[in-house]
């Protein structure tokens, strides 16, 4: 009974692991070899450019690159991820 | 160390990533690196032999030799230290390491069992209640923390359209705790 329950769960762990393979595999061709439709899939993985999570990641990373407060920074991004 | 493996779904996934972001995947992987070198490093310390180290889409697994709960409890929260070690270096120098590296040390000390959190959750009830109990209650924590976490990553790609990289990341974790042993 256990060792059946152990087989079942290790084949659907590795059913979703292939899954994720194939996902990686196809989207991977398409970015090689058909460039516009890959573009079209990077957004829909990466978010729109003006997505407040992008831009709350950049206000942070700027904000510490130009050595500003930790604290103003965080707050900064906050603000742009609430807003 | 007795046996480096590496999966192919990793590499696909490095593929993957790198065509996605190269400098993120880089900066990614620098984390995970440092993350697992503290580990490491505290296993070295403590004189644990390394049975296996297995790099897989799911994250990198480290089968080691038997540790008491103390010694379990400063070996999970070696990799999240110097994640932050790293993070407070290069805060001003290369900011995306820094938000990166403590992006990943916050996701690890999570209480899911096989992550960093869950590990030193485990370590701590052992020393107070049985292994029933044990777990029964990180069973029922992992899936608490994990099915907010879909939400979380569901209304960060519907609500702030981000992409579906957040839904990705915890489908990789479910990944990881489904196949823990």
């Amino acid at each position: 009974m256990v060792v059946e329950r152990k087989k079942k769960s290790l084949i659907s762990v590795s059913s979703v692991i292939y899954l994720l393979f194939a996902i990686c595999l196809i989207l991977g061709v398409c970015g090689r070899f058909y460039p516009e439709i890959g573009e079209k899939l990077r957004t829909v993985i990466e978010g729109s450019a003006e997505s407040p999570v992008r831009e709350a990641f950049g206000v942070l990373t700027e904000g510490l690159g130009k050595n500003e407060d930790v604290k103003d920074v965080l707050s900064r991004s906050y603000e742009v991820l609430r807003d | 160390l007795k046996r480096l493996k590496i999966s192919f779904s990793f590499l696909a996934m490095l593929c993957f990533l790198t065509w996605l972001n190269w400098k993120l995947c880089f900066v990614f992987l620098l984390s995970v690196a440092v993350h697992e070198c503290g580990h490491l490093l505290v296993m070295k310390i403590w004189r644990i032999p390394i049975e296996e180290i297995a790099i897989g889409m799911d994250g990198v697994k480290i089968r080691s030799g038997v540790m008491g709960g103390g010694v379990e409890i400063c070996c999970a929260l070696a990799g999240p230290l110097s994640g932050l070690i790293l993070a407070i270096f290069t805060m001003r120098l290369y900011p995306q390491i820094a938000v990166i590296s403590t992006m990943l040390s916050i996701v690890n000390m999570l209480p899911i069992y096989p992550l960093d959190g869950g590990r030193i959750l485990q370590a701590i009830l052992c020393m107070y209640v049985n292994d029933n109990s044990v777990r029964r209650i990180i069973n029922t924590v992992t899936w608490v923390v994990c099915s907010f976490l879909m939400l979380l990553s569901c209304w960060l790609a519907i609500v702030l359209q981000a992409g579906l990289w957040p839904i990705a990341v915890t489908l990789v974790l479910l990944c990881r705790v489904s196949n823990r042993e």
